[in-house]
């Protein structure tokens, strides 16, 4: 499969890695289709007893026109799949970027096969690699259309505009007027306008079948681990995104009604999201390991290092978020009932503007060193998960 | 449409959304000074008008002519792709 993948490329090799590991994966159709119709899947591998081990979700393609993290996730499954039948390492190829005056090769590096054993042992792994398919396929459909981001939820009586941002859809802080200060409803990166071109949040939460589908994944399997994955920025993002963290107050939560239309949404201002500190000391080792395999897989080049090296940071920083997948994730160990187990839960912003990454929509030439980081970072993660 | 690197003060930066013909990547922001952010986003030449007269800083990173490139190549590809599947 070459990138960048069709949807229908992408439904085809799930299909195909399905019918090629019987015994190690299973293929489940979402309960929603897209508003166009489109049937969507996702592969669930492990070799544990009864399908059992630590329910990790993967998941890429919210936005249409971050083309690079579908594939990717794909290439992922089928070298962990190949690697574990065949009891080899996961090996992540050398590239070579020959775009720069002199040439800046990526080493091969490996993920050991007893690593790999660990990981389809140990853990659950759940991976909806296109959760948006009718964005995908508008983005793809001419040139004009590239920078498509939402998903195609029809206008209203089929004339005014379509689309909801799936990452502003999710059941968390959703009412962002309600949620913020006037400041903070200012900074928000969301929208109620259906014509905003990027943030509207949708008619309701969670009103979007493609949000639903996430969101019933990650109750029905209790996931513990989560990955979101887009471009682009090399950052590794963690909860939240709507405020500003601090580790003192629990009483200041996105669930306590005392504090709408009070909270800022900014660094530093007068209120700040708690997150248990064991819990945010978590994110932080785990992210840093990410980091750490995307770093040590560049390699001894310094321009290859500085070419790898992802920041590890809260989500918020200019814009406060609302309704995001990864921030929704972690939220579920609040608020449901009974309530879920610890969730770590970040987004993975692959790819860069500069060094002829090519933004959103890398080229094929630059594509294996975008590829090669999202698998470090994800098997660095899973090794993590199986823990 | 060209990608493009934005910077400025905390305030006029957090009103991007407004500008109409600006895609920009929202995680990409960073403060690059105190009360100094940047982001990158593609822009067309009104967005890139209308930013100038806000008093933002832009930096061109990939020129109209190689985003044009870029996107021939990719659509180029995936057009022979939608032939095959029809």
């Amino acid at each position: 499969m070459a990138y960048p993948a069709t949807v229908r490329a992408i439904e085809a090799e799930l299909a195909r890695l399905a019918a090629v590991h019987p015994d190690l994966c299973t293929r489940t159709i979402v309960p929603n289709r897209s508003h166009e119709g489109r049937e969507i899947s996702f592969l669930t591998v492990g070799a544990g007893a009864a399908g059992g081990g630590r329910p990790v979700l993967i998941t890429g393609g919210i936005h249409a026109r971050e083309w690079a993290p579908p594939d990717a996730l794909l290439s992922l499954l089928d070298r962990l799949l190949r690697a574990y039948e065949a009891g080899t390492d996961f090996v992540v190829p050398a590239f070579t970027d020959t775009a720069p005056a002199r040439d800046i090769v990526y080493p091969e590096a490996a993920i050991a096969a007893a690593d790999v054993r660990r990981i389809v042992e140990r853990v659950q792994l759940n991976v909806l690699a296109l959760v948006n398919p009718d964005g995908r396929a508008f983005s793809q459909s001419a040139p004009a259309n590239a920078m498509w981001r939402k998903n195609r939820r029809p206008g209203r009586a089929g004339a005014g505009c379509m689309g909801v941002d799936l990452n502003r859809n999710f059941d968390l802080a959703w009412d962002f007027e309600r949620y913020y200060n006037d400041a903070g409803e200012a900074a928000v990166s969301a929208s109620n306008d259906p014509c905003d071109f990027q943030v509207y949040v949708g008619p309701s939460a969670a009103s979007e079948p493609e949000t639903r589908n996430v969101a019933g994944i990650l109750r029905e399997r209790r996931v513990a681990f989560y990955v979101d994955v887009h471009s682009f920025s090399r950052k590794i993002l963690h909860p939240w995104g709507m405020d500003d963290n601090q580790t003192r107050d629990p009483d200041r939560s996105f669930r306590n009604p005392a504090f709408d239309d009070r909270r800022d949404g900014g660094l530093g201002g007068p209120y700040g999201e708690f997150i248990p500190p064991d819990l945010l000391d978590e994110h932080v080792i785990i992210g840093t390991a990410m980091r750490d395999a995307m770093l040590g897989g560049a390699g001894s080049d310094p321009r290859a290092r500085v070419r790898s090296a992802y920041d590890l940071e809260p989500g918020l920083a200019l814009y406060p978020t609302t309704g995001t997948a990864s921030d929704f994730a972690a939220s579920l160990q609040f608020v449901d009932d009974p309530p879920a187990q610890r969730v770590i839960a970040y987004t993975l912003e692959c790819g860069n503007d500069t060094d002829g990454e090519g933004g959103f929509q890398p080229v094929p030439a630059i594509y294996p060193k975008i590829e090669r980081e999202v698998h470090l970072a994800l098997m660095a993660f899973l090794l993590a998960a199986a823990a | 449409m060209q990608l493009v690197r934005i910077a400025g003060p905390t305030e006029p930066m957090r009103r991007l959304g407004e500008v109409a013909g600006l895609d920009f990547e929202r995680t990409s922001a960073r403060r690059v000074g105190e009360d100094r952010w940047q982001v990158s986003g593609y822009a067309t030449d009104e967005a890139l008008a209308t930013l100038r007269e806000r008093g933002l800083q832009i930096e061109s990173v990939v020129e109209p002519e190689d985003l044009g490139a870029q996107r021939s190549l990719l659509f180029g590809k995936l057009d022979d792709d939608h032939a095959r599947e029809a």
